[in-house]
């Protein structure tokens, strides 16, 4: 049995990795979804979700057309989800139903909060596709997928205690995740220190690290758990170039990430 | 030229895919060099050539990661080793040559009074640090940034919250006598040993040598707490020095982990110690159903034999620094400022300026798949069994391999 000083902590580390995810991809489905799209052209507002019991705290504002997340608060929100504790906020990204205490500021709160949960089931309806919707949006959901493990590598590497305690032995630097056949997909990771950065791409200067998937379909596979990354090395659906040892320190890290995407039942 | 082409390798690499996780595991991995220029499988060598599945062949520079020191099929081992296999390979318990072995290891290591066999360096550098933990009753090791000791939890990258075995091992920037004297002293009367390799030859980097304060530091720590030395020659066996590699460097360790090149590729590990050591290892429980088989102690009785009388260390650092040397010359002439690292016999090129190693990785390919197997990210080997006809043909193929790389970077 986990004693529960440690299953508060995994239950607050799991809220940044879903929230961290969730949010941030949330930016990039306007960009080709029809429905998401006219929400964010036709209102403005600022959604605070924040954790209590050292959980984070993090705005999704939707202003002239574009939708962004802010890390820090300092937009003013027009209604703040307030989360008991981090499992419930993970609960809101994990499809099951949290406990939340709306702080409200503005007289359009039900709209706005209408339009909160349209955007939030247009990511869940793209990050679980039916076939058809794949087929007609894969470089998309691609790109999420891809976004998507490096944000979680992200948050991971911030949150995580045991690998915060290795993270000065990956050097510094950026590294790449390619797809040949499909550049725009391009998204950089920065590591300084102890933080990380996600950049989407594509750039020209030279990564110290890149991985290459050869296609949109391998990138998906391996990203979806379809194909195992180290087969897909040796069949040549994807390639390493450049600083190897820096992708290799990512594994442990990924795994801290699954460990967290997979637990069960515990918020 | 026709270049090298990989369809079997690739074909066999796919059905191991379905019924071996990762298809080919460890350091072997199609991940660790570059898919498309590298073989994954070969059928034999012989020398210093080995060939792949799909009938390639190679000048080899990485003599089975370093166990290869006369050569593959070096006939006068091979001959011992079959004719044990003959008389009956693993039986009830240790044949004489066990003793044998052992006589002539401490007859010929420098200071070292015993020796125990095991089967993978591995298994020495484990049972070396069990062994310093009991003698000493203190836990705390101390190894290098970025050195390997193999694959065992303590040491290996496998780094999970679950595994434990990480805990009490302490890590220092190779050469850094200052955060070595604060790990000391930070963790005073908790280190039981120290375990370095002679000199760093870590992945993806360029080789370092120890430098002039750095063994008598190790060795006036270690003294002070009461720690032990471990040394782990398991990849330089016999390259630096016939007497261990400790004498080429002037330091006296307590345990001596050797391994690879010892019996010329068949399977056995040494750990050797000084007599302080040897009450503590005689009530050590230590053994492996394979460990005492008779073949490999065959084996390393006649290389350790071959390697004294061809006087190999002198061939090997001959022809590694012409090696060392040509591509240094055919470098600079294809605009390059090359940084050869090691030892001869031990040697690994980097470009300067290029620490990602984008260009190793073209330069490297270049060379494979025109049949000279030099490793990108892990350093190469030399064996008595390179000739200079051998490195001849190596310079040749690396003026083409520098020029298209030169052509890469324009
Ligand atoms: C320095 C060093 N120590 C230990 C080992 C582990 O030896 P083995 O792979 O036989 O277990 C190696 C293997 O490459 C090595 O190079």
């Amino acid at each position: 049995m986990k004693d529960a000083l440690q299953l508060k902590k995994e239950q607050r580390i799991a809220s940044f990795v879903y929230s961290g995810v969730a949010l941030s991809l949330l930016q990039y489905v306007p960009l080709f979804d029809g429905i998401s799209a006219k929400i964010i052209k036709e209102t403005s507002f600022c959604v605070g979700l924040k954790a209590l019991g050292g959980g984070p705290a993090r705005r999704i504002i939707v202003r002239n057309g574009a939708l962004v997340l802010e890390e820090k608060e300092r937009t003013p929100t027009d209604i703040t989800l307030l989360f008991i504790n981090p499992g419930d906020m993970s609960n809101l990204f994990r499809g099951m139903k949290p406990r939340i205490i709306p702080i409200i500021k503005t007289f359009r709160f039900k709209a706005i909060l209408s339009d909160f949960r349209t955007l939030m089931s247009r990511l869940q309806y793209f990050m679980n596709p039916d076939e058809e919707t794949l087929e007609q949006h894969f470089s998309h959901i691609t790109g999420l997928l891809i976004h998507s493990a490096l944000r979680g590598v992200k948050e991971v590497a911030e949150q995580d205690d045991y690998v915060k305690a290795r993270v000065d032995n990956i050097p510094d630097g950026e590294i790449a995740l390619q797809v040949a056949e499909d550049p725009s997909l391009e998204t950089r990771m920065r590591k300084k220190g102890r933080f990380f950065t996600i950049l989407p791409g594509p750039w020209g200067e030279n990564p110290n690290a890149q991985l290459i998937f050869k296609t949109t379909r391998a990138a998906h596979d391996v990203l979806k758990d379809r194909q195992n990354a180290m087969i897909a090395l040796g069949t040549m659906e994807l390639a390493i170039r450049g600083r190897i040892s820096m992708i290799q320190s990512l594994f442990p890290i990924l795994d801290r990430l699954g460990y967290y995407m997979n637990r069960k039942g515990e918020g | 030229m026709e270049h090298h082409g990989f369809s079997k390798s690739v074909e066999l690499f796919k059905r191991a895919a379905k019924v071996i996780p990762g298809g080919i595991y460890g350091p072997k991995s199609p991940a660790f060099v570059i898919p498309g220029s590298y073989p994954y499988y070969f059928s034999k060598g012989k020398g210093c050539r080995l060939y792949d599945v799909d009938g390639n062949e190679y000048i080899d520079f990485m003599c089975g990661y370093g166990s290869q020191i006369l050569g593959y099929c070096y006939e006068p081992v091979d001959k011992e080793a079959i004719r044990q296999i003959k008389e009956g390979d693993l039986l009830n318990g240790p044949q004489p040559m066990m003793v044998s072995l052992a006589e002539t290891l401490v007859e010929q290591i420098s200071g070292m009074d015993w020796a125990v066999f095991t089967k993978n360096g591995t298994d020495s550098t484990t049972l070396a640090v069990s062994l310093a933990r009991v003698h000493t009753g203190k836990k705390k090791i101390i190894l290098a940034k970025g050195a390997y000791h193999g694959s065992a939890n303590w040491c290996s990258s496998n780094d999970y919250p679950v595994l434990s075995e990480k805990t009490d091992i302490l890590t220092f920037s190779y050469n850094n006598t200052e955060e070595l004297e604060s790990l000391f002293k930070t963790h005073r009367g908790e280190i039981a040993a120290i375990i370095l390799t002679p000199y760093h030859h870590p992945s993806f980097a360029a080789q370092v040598m120890p430098g002039d304060t750095f063994y008598p530091t190790v060795e006036r720590l270690i003294k002070a707490e009461g720690a032990l030395f471990i040394l782990d020659d398991i990849r330089c066996n016999f390259r630096l020095s016939l007497e261990g590699s400790h004498s080429f460097f002037g330091c006296q360790p307590d345990l001596l982990a050797m391994g690879k090149s010892a019996a010329n590729g068949q399977p056995i590990s040494i750990l050797m110690g000084t007599d302080a050591l040897r009450k503590t290892a005689g009530s050590f429980f230590i053994t492996g159903t394979f460990w005492m088989s008779g073949m490999p102690f065959a084996a390393a009785l006649s290389c350790l034999k071959a390697m004294k009388e061809l006087d190999i260390l002198s061939h090997m650092n001959r022809v590694g620094t012409l090696l060392r040397e040509g591509l240094t010359d055919l470098g600079k002439a294809a605009g390059f400022d090359i940084l050869m690292s090691g030892p001869p016999a031990i040697p690994f090129m980097m470009f300067k300026g290029d620490e990602d190693l984008y260009l190793n990785q073209i330069f490297c390919s270049e060379m494979t798949r025109r049949g000279v197997y030099l490793h990108p990210h892990h350093n190469w080997f030399i064996s008595w069994a390179h000739k200079e006809e051998d490195i001849e043909q190596t310079l040749t193929t690396a003026q083409e391999a520098f020029t298209i790389t030169a052509a890469a970077v324009s």
